[in-house]
């Protein structure tokens, strides 16, 4: 019976969920895992002076856990899941809060949490939960017919994005105030609300860069040297430029790359620029491509749900993968001033390929077509 | 209500129409609001769409532009040079400011004291640990190394850490290293010059107006390097303890090389407190010994006081002047023209003739000349001459270079205006200079004379250069062999050479400092295989000045402007 049951189970899981967009989740798992090994090994080879698997290895086993996190959210009954997003909400929240005071320290920002078998960075598991618990807010029953749960919303947004700043992380704060916005554009506000929050956004940030310089000043030195490339320091985005040319639309060839020895932090923040010197700009194309296509995948499922929650979500989800690819892909290749941003599935990092997959989790339950369910 | 119900009576049909008006009501306001939601989401895919496009379009542009080479896009467009480039002849750069760095530690900004020891050991294992340790206790800003190289600064820099600085300055790179040690000079770290051109031209170099203009020399990289390296071995077959040479060209007084040895790297930085390290061209002042006769013989000729072929008639063998003596190291046939008391290089001979011009005209020439005032030069290490005390039986002792001193410049000098027509020529190092007015030393008959005289120095058998006479290029020079006696034996061969005699364009200077006889070398002495007799110029300096011209001769000739009218036939494509 039992067993019964659960064979049951697998089939009406496996005919109700979204099978395209499986497909290209693991399809980017997998191409992240190949591109780990061509960016890494040369770092853990020759600068680190390890075993040139040595992070194709962890990546490996971050991978391996990331699909079965996928799984398993994309397994959970969606009401359970619905019911989970406020307690999984206020433990990252709290594992953000405590960054400042026992977090690890690297490259000049407090970012990650040391969680003894690997170094945690809490906003990118609470990235997708802030868009669930926006979502929460936005579609709470009392709330319905207040504008008040835009505003509530917006207090949960500044809340995060203080504790960001202080990091500081400016292109994640970026990043969660766009897709909040697109969130609560979703939602059905009216556009003047979202002008006016743009102005009190423009007018806190300009304030903040005036009053706080000595923190905040290497923000205005990105903007000079990427509005004015003869100044500032703009080695990163140079190199990253360079490479991209060399690479040509066809690429220099697997392991010919040799940007990801010149800048720190390619495996991570430049993984367009390596995968474009390598293997040519046509495939960054087609990646980035895999992305747009599983957006729109996300939101043409997104029409055929009732319940308004999982709308709505589906939606914010959507902006947090394109913007957080947009972000990265754009710092790439200097549309956007610098800034450190993973690529989700493909970067390196533990922290990140555990956000794609609680990101890919959440989608693939959501998109789950419900008509297969419960019959 | 009385109404519904009336109506409900009336049709029942219309009850029913009106409940469903009520769905299709509520329905079509639920389908506006389904409406706005889709059309907000189809805007923000169109939205997805616009960015990924964008990021296409800009990724296609990037990877189609025009590919540079790597690292050398953007090295010289805002870097803002606080010296002039200097260059040679041919626009080969010799010096240039080039971007480096110092690195530097802020203790306060190091988290982890270990670790970031460890990292740097793992970078510089030479560093002296301990005492970093001791400053990263301390709050003091601290240089960990001076002048780190490009590929130090990235890995330096590729550690991540806040605490490392790298302190940008501009330092003077010198590409030939030790090649133009002498002629080039230095700067301190403030780049202003404190030896050499630097120093001469230290206002010049800095010029803002200036600034994409390279200093150009007249000197030849080629050549120098040559020169430098067949004088380098000469100092090991001769065992001797410094070596110089110096090419002019006659006919402007252009400086195509200037080697001093030993020498010394000018991109390190050392005090060099040894006399031998001195520019041995410009500083260096020398009895050069019987290269003055041929001044002597100039001066006869010029005065009309004999003709070169003029005989001379019972030379002594020894002569007394006062208390020197004079001889004759070789044994000398007792009647010489004029021309062999050149070629044989008789003392006693240039003596008489000596004697014969007479003390006024002597002086009036040597103060004509400048032979021993401060050699006039681009060049801050210049050497200062003895001045002459004509008294007793000075004049016989000068017309064979004794008690006389000078620079090798001043020799050289001299040289090339003898044989160039008899124009008096300024040496220069700079090849665009303010043209100084050329005063006639001796007649055009004269000069002729003389370079005809040189090159029977050579070519004669009886003269002293035979090894000089490479074939093709008519080399005349004369020899002077030097020697100090007393505590510190010094020893001085040296060799002026002249060439083409038929219408000389380059003065080749060669001195051996200290050489010693080598026993080992075979000569190729007039299609003879000899071993060296004696340890004069001759079997040294002349040696070492042959092999020098068979070498940079083709590079002069293959300059020379009239060579090539003549000999190469231009290439049409």
């Amino acid at each position: 019976m039992q067993e019964n049951s659960f064979k049951f189970f697998t089939l009406n899981y496996w005919r109700s969920i979204d099978k395209k967009i499986l497909i290209c989740f693991l399809t980017l798992f997998f191409l992240g895992l190949f591109f780990s090994f061509s960016s890494t090994s040369s770092l853990a080879g020759e600068r680190l002076n390890k075993d040139y698997y040595f992070f194709f290895t962890k990546h490996l086993i971050f991978t391996i856990l990331a699909i079965s996190i996928m799984m398993i959210i994309s397994f959970i009954r969606t009401e359970v899941l619905i019911k989970l997003v406020i307690p999984a909400f206020v433990v990252s929240f709290i594992f953000l809060a405590i960054v400042p005071i026992v977090g690890v320290e690297a490259k000049g920002a407090r970012r990650w949490l040391n969680l003894y078998f690997f170094n945690l960075q809490p906003v990118e598991i609470l990235k997708p939960l802030f868009i669930l618990m926006t979502v929460k807010i936005l579609t709470y029953k009392n709330f319905q017919n207040y504008h008040i749960k835009y505003f509530l919303s917006f207090i949960l947004l500044s809340c995060v994005i203080i504790l960001l700043i202080d990091q500081p992380d400016l292109g994640q704060s970026i990043l969660l105030t766009s897709s909040w916005i697109a969130t609560v554009f979703v939602s059905g506000v009216s556009l003047i609300y979202i002008g006016i929050f743009l102005t009190i956004f423009l007018i806190l940030f300009s304030s903040l860069l005036f009053f706080l310089p000595e923190k905040f000043g290497y923000i205005i030195n990105r903007l000079i040297s990427f509005f004015d490339p003869s100044q500032g320091d703009k080695f990163q985005s140079s190199s990253a430029l360079d490479a991209i040319k060399l690479g040509g639309l066809t690429g220099q060839g697997m392991g010919e790359g040799i940007l990801k020895e010149s800048v720190p932090e390619a495996h991570t923040d430049y993984v367009i620029a390596v995968i474009s010197e390598e293997y040519g700009s046509l495939v960054s194309i087609i990646i980035i491509t895999i992305f747009l296509y599983i957006a729109f995948r996300i939101i043409k499922s997104c029409f055929n749900q009732d319940n308004e929650f999982i709308k709505i979500s589906l939606s914010g989800l959507a902006s947090l993968l394109i913007f957080q690819t947009f972000i990265h892909a754009g710092v790439n290749t200097n549309l956007l001033p610098t800034t450190g941003m993973t690529l989700p599935f493909l970067s390196y990092g533990g922290s990140s390929l555990m956000s794609s997959a609680i990101l890919a989790g959440l989608i693939l339950n959501y998109t789950k077509n419900k008509t297969y369910l419960y019959d | 209500m009385k109404k519904k119900s009336g109506k409900n009576k009336t049709t029942n049909q219309r009850s029913f129409y009106f409940e469903d008006y009520l769905e299709t009501n509520k329905k079509s306001k639920n389908f506006k609001k389904h409406n706005n939601f889709e059309d907000r989401n189809y805007l923000l895919f169109f939205f997805f769409f616009s960015l990924i496009t964008i990021f296409s379009i800009k990724i296609a542009y990037i990877s189609l532009s025009q590919k540079e080479i790597l690292g050398f896009n953007n090295q010289n467009s805002k870097f803002n040079l606080l010296r002039r480039d200097i260059v040679d002849r041919n626009g080969i750069i010799i010096s240039r400011n080039i971007n480096a760095y110092h690195a530097a530690v802020d203790p306060k900004l190091v988290k982890d004291k270990k670790n970031f020891l460890i990292k740097l050991r793992l970078i510089f294992p030479n560093l002296p640990i301990e005492e970093i340790r001791q400053k990263l206790n301390g709050k003091k800003y601290f240089r960990i190394k001076t002048r780190i190289t490009q590929n130090e600064k990235q890995k330096l820099w590729s550690l991540g850490e806040k605490a490392i600085k790298f302190e940008p300055f501009q330092a003077r790179m010198y590409t030939h290293g030790d090649l133009f040690s002498h002629v080039i000079g230095q700067v301190d770290y403030d780049n202003f010059g404190i030896s050499g051109l630097e120093k001469y031209f230290d206002k010049e170099l800095k010029s803002k107006n200036l600034k994409d203009t390279p200093l150009e020399l007249t000197l030849d990289s080629n050549i120098q390097y040559i020169i430098n390296k067949e004088l380098s071995e000469a100092i090991k077959t001769f065992d001797a303890s410094g070596a110089a040479a110096l090419l002019m060209n006659v006919n402007n007084g252009d400086i195509l090389s200037l080697v001093s040895l030993p020498n010394f790297n000018i991109n390190q930085r050392k005090t060099i407190t040894d006399k031998n390290y001195i520019n041995k061209i410009t500083k260096g002042v020398y009895e050069l010994g019987s290269i003055f006769k041929t001044f002597t013989v100039a001066l006869a000729l010029e005065r009309n006081i004999v003709r070169k072929d003029t005989v001379i008639e019972n030379i002594p063998r020894k002569l007394k002047c006062s208390i020197h003596e004079i001889t004759d190291m070789k044994e000398h046939p007792s009647n010489l023209s004029t021309e062999e008391i050149l070629i044989r290089s008789s003392n006693v001979g240039s003596v008489i003739l000596a004697q014969k011009i007479g003390e006024d005209v002597f002086k009036k020439f040597i103060k004509n000349t400048n032979l021993t005032k401060v050699p006039d030069i681009e060049l801050e290490e210049v050497g200062a001459p003895h001045e002459i005390k004509w008294n007793k039986c000075k004049i016989e002792t000068v017309s064979f270079g004794h008690g006389i001193t000078t620079t090798p410049l001043q020799a050289t000098t001299l040289y090339a205006s003898l044989t160039n027509g008899g124009n008096f020529v300024t040496p220069s190092l700079i090849k665009e200079r303010n043209k100084i007015e050329t005063k006639k030393i001796i007649s055009n008959e004269t000069s002729r004379e003389i370079s005809s005289i040189l090159r029977q120095v050579v070519s004669n058998e009886n003269g002293t250069a035979s090894l000089a006479d490479i074939d093709g290029y008519y080399v005349g020079g004369k020899t002077g062999t030097a020697e100090s006696y007393g505590n510190n034996k010094q020893r001085i061969n040296s060799f002026i050479s002249v060439f083409p005699t038929k219408k000389p364009n380059y003065s080749l200077f060669v001195m051996l400092e200290n050489p010693k006889l080598n026993k080992d070398l075979i000569y190729n002495y007039r299609g003879i295989k000899t071993k060296a007799p004696y340890n004069t110029s001759g079997w040294n300096s002349v040696y070492v000045a042959g092999k020098i011209i068979e070498k940079i001769g083709p590079i002069l000739a293959i300059n020379n402007k009239d060579f090539l009218n003549q000999y190469v036939v231009e290439k049409f494509n």
